[in-house]
């Protein structure tokens, strides 16, 4: 990595987002969009992860039980879930997830290299961890979670 | 066969690019134009609360949506002539690789088709047009001691039809003998011998197309076409005859896009299946359930203008709960009946099964609601039909067909989404997909369950044969039966008149004394209760009479049972099968004879 770059450029905006509790980001430039699950139309027979699927303004978008997905536990629809909208390739998917977080500014320089586990969830899901004042930040890396 | 695998014809290669008539963009152009102009009065007729003004604004709207979405259909519209040429060059090559001379002609090629599908018939076609070349032509030599011109002729030939394209793919090369491909069809197992003499010419040509074909005469696979042509809703079917030639007919949608389809539901959740691929909708009133649906083993068919169609619950493939309404509570609950067929019934049934249907309606169960009625769509997977139960049937619309994500490939059940009226999305069945799920297959292409024809009884697990059989009883509770044909009477007979003599039961009847055997003797059945009068059912074995005492009544059914030949097996017993909802052991009355009188065996080799 180049040293010589200016403070600004170290750092990254990630959007967090809570699943029982433990918090989590994903680098904000990756984020298409936040919404509510409106209607969701269940798909019988798809792999457990998978919600179901959503109509995205035309587009037929994935929903991914996050929890699920990391190894955690399901997730409960409340009035705080929200649809995380990431793009994976040619096709948009929502992760769901019990509730959003504010967006933090990290600089590079802080993250740390994952544990083998974070907070019950596999490091290999990670590219790092965040300390703040309330506790860790697991940022995620999509492609290793969506594969 | 594996599964083909999916072609995603809907994502489109993003490097592909393609020209579109100026004047066609133009009215584009226009009726883009429209739709904001209808906008415009949307929200101003929004605005204002004017019913009438908003009713006019979405009559506009209306009209611009359909015209807009036919002219954009037909931007995609390619003629046929795009693929063809590639073909006839590719044909040029290949016959002049082999020395063989051929002359492609070809009509129609002014019909157009979607982008898409031009794209995915290009390789079927040049497939079809080689194995022609390759297998079908003779040489020119050949051709000339039979009586032909030199040169071989290959016909293409493309039409509209009922709103679907038609190719056809023609040559009057050799043809194939369907004696040939029968007897590959019975050397790999696809049709049973004597099955073969009741088969179509059509029906033997088609075992060409069945996976696993792969003759010397086929060897490019033509399954594999036809499974492609299947992925994008099309078929493929042949004629052919000995020494003047084949015909391969493609048939395809006109477009993949926007696809006419039946709503059905299940759970409360919206299904469509393709328009393509519904042969008709069935309604099945709920005092005919019982009639027309049977069970063949586990397996449910539908009896169908003297057709057999297996029947598969849609909530089964699915692995959702099936549920059923409660007209009174008006709620719906979870289904706890197994058999579909399971539906309460008078509880004398005269052996030739006629009642009155009428008198059935007025019971007050639940089951005869006409809510209790059964829905099918019969569908067609172009191979063969079977029908689907669903809760509901709904009206027929257009749909516009969308990908599902890739965490969806694993899904075989679906061929993508689509959006509904409401905002939600329906999945779109994928009837193929959904036989293979349930291990429906075409073994036989007239599209009924046949017999398979295994030598009955054998020692085969789920040999199922159409067989005459007689049914008993010893103790109430346990059903038997024997083959019908080596019964030779049954006669009523009184309890005194069996007398107990050497160990022995014999029996008084007409001035001779026959000996009489019961199944408690041989098997561990529960004992023959003690009544007045018995059943004696006679059977000539070993040059002897012999008879079996059984309590009555007895039955003669014509059955088609599949023989389990494991749980229950013992010695005197081929099997197990559910005959009318009960298990019944399937006797094996020699064998009951020789264990209980074995020295009549002896005797009959010695007299040998």
């Amino acid at each position: 990595m180049t040293v010589h770059k200016t403070k600004e450029a170290l750092s990254k905006k990630y959007a967090t987002f809570f699943i029982n509790d433990a918090q989590f980001g994903i680098e904000l430039t990756k984020v298409q969009e936040i919404n509510k699950i409106s209607e969701l139309t269940l798909v019988p027979q798809s792999p457990e992860k998978v919600m179901g699927v959503m109509n995205l303004r035309g587009r037929i978008v994935t929903i991914i039980d996050t929890g699920k997905n990391l190894g955690l536990s399901a997730i409960q629809r409340t009035k705080n879930t929200r649809n995380i909208i990431v793009q994976d390739g040619d096709e948009h998917i929502g992760l769901a997830v019990d509730c959003i977080g504010n967006v933090l500014t990290i600089e590079v320089n802080r993250v740390f290299p994952p544990p083998a586990n974070i907070v019950g969830v596999k490091g290999k899901y990670f590219d790092g961890v965040f300390k703040t004042e309330g506790g860790l930040v697991g940022l995620l890396n999509l492609e290793s979670v969506f594969n | 066969m594996k599964g083909p695998e999916k072609v995603d014809v809907f994502q489109e290669n993003q490097n592909s690019s393609m020209a579109v008539d100026v004047v066609m963009m133009d009215s584009l152009m226009n009726l883009a134009g429209e739709l904001v102009l209808g906008r415009n009065q949307l929200l101003q007729a929004v605005g204002s609360g004017d019913k009438r003004v908003l009713e006019t604004t979405s009559q506009r709207i209306d009209l611009v949506t359909s015209e807009l979405q036919e002219q954009v259909m037909r931007t995609r519209m390619q003629p046929i002539s795009n693929v063809l040429d590639k073909i006839s060059r590719e044909m040029e090559k290949m016959a002049g690789n082999l020395g063989k001379e051929v002359e492609l002609s070809v009509t129609g090629k002014e019909v157009e088709l979607d982008k898409t599908i031009i794209e995915s018939i290009c390789d079927p076609l040049i497939l079809l047009v080689r194995n022609a070349v390759e297998n079908s032509i003779e040489t020119p030599e050949a051709r000339q001691t039979e009586g032909k011109a030199r040169t071989g002729r290959i016909r293409i030939n493309a039409y509209h039809e009922t709103g679907q394209v038609n190719i056809e793919v023609s040559d009057d090369g050799k043809g194939l003998d369907s004696d040939k491909v029968v007897s590959r069809a019975i050397e790999i197992g696809l049709v049973d011998k004597d099955r073969v003499a009741s088969l179509l010419e059509s029906e033997k040509l088609a075992f060409v197309l069945t996976p696993g074909f792969n003759t010397d005469l086929e060897r490019n696979g033509l399954e594999l076409i036809k499974a492609k042509l299947e992925n994008i809703g099309g078929n493929l079917d042949l004629e052919s005859r000995p020494g003047k030639g084949t015909a391969f007919r493609i048939k395809l949608p006109v477009t993949l896009a926007i696809i006419p389809s039946q709503i059905v539901i299940l759970n409360g959740d919206k299904y469509a299946i393709p328009q393509v691929n519904l042969s008709e909708l069935l309604r099945i009133p709920a005092h005919q359930v019982k009639d027309r649906i049977e069970r063949v083993a586990s397996a449910h068919v539908i009896r169908l203008r003297n057709e057999l169609l297996p029947l598969v619950h849609l909530a089964d493939v699915l692995k959702t709960c099936r549920t059923y309404f409660h007209p009174e509570a008006r709620k719906t609950y979870p289904e706890r009946r197994k058999n579909i067929s399971d539906r309460r019934k008078e509880k004398k049934e005269s052996a030739a099964g006629i009642y009155e249907g009428a008198e059935k309606r007025e019971a007050k169960d639940r089951r005869y609601r006409s809510d209790s009625a059964i829905n099918v769509a019969v569908v067609s997977t172009g191979q063969f039909k079977y029908g689907l139960i669903v809760d509901a049937l709904y009206d027929a619309e257009e749909i516009v067909v969308k990908p599902l994500g890739k965490h969806f490939r694993t899904c075989s059940a679906y061929a993508g989404a689509t959006i509904m009226g409401d905002g939600r999305v329906a999945l779109i069945l994928d009837v193929a997909g959904i036989a293979r799920l349930t291990q429906l297959t075409a073994c036989d292409p007239t599209g009924q369950t046949g017999p398979n024809g295994v030598d009955f009884p054998s020692s085969e697990a789920g040999a199922t044969q159409e067989q005459s059989y007689l049914l008993f009883r010893n103790a109430h509770a346990e059903q038997f039966a024997v083959p019908l044909d080596i019964v030779e009477r049954i006669e009523k007979v009184q309890a005194k008149n069996i007398e107990y003599l050497g160990g022995r039961r014999l029996l008084k009847h007409r001035g001779l004394t026959l000996p009489v055997v019961v199944l408690e003797d041989a098997l561990s059945v529960s004992p023959l209760p003690d009544i007045d009068y018995y059943q004696v059912i006679c059977f000539n074995l070993m040059g002897r009479d012999v008879g079996l005492l059984a309590t009555p009544p007895v039955d003669a059914a014509e059955l088609k049972i599949t023989l389990d030949t494991k749980t229950l097996r013992q010695e005197g017993v081929f099997g197990s099968a559910i005959i009318n909802d009960e298990t019944t052991l399937l006797i094996d009355m020699p064998e009951i004879v020789k264990t209980l009188h074995p020295e009549w065996c002896d005797m009959e080799t010695g007299s040998i």
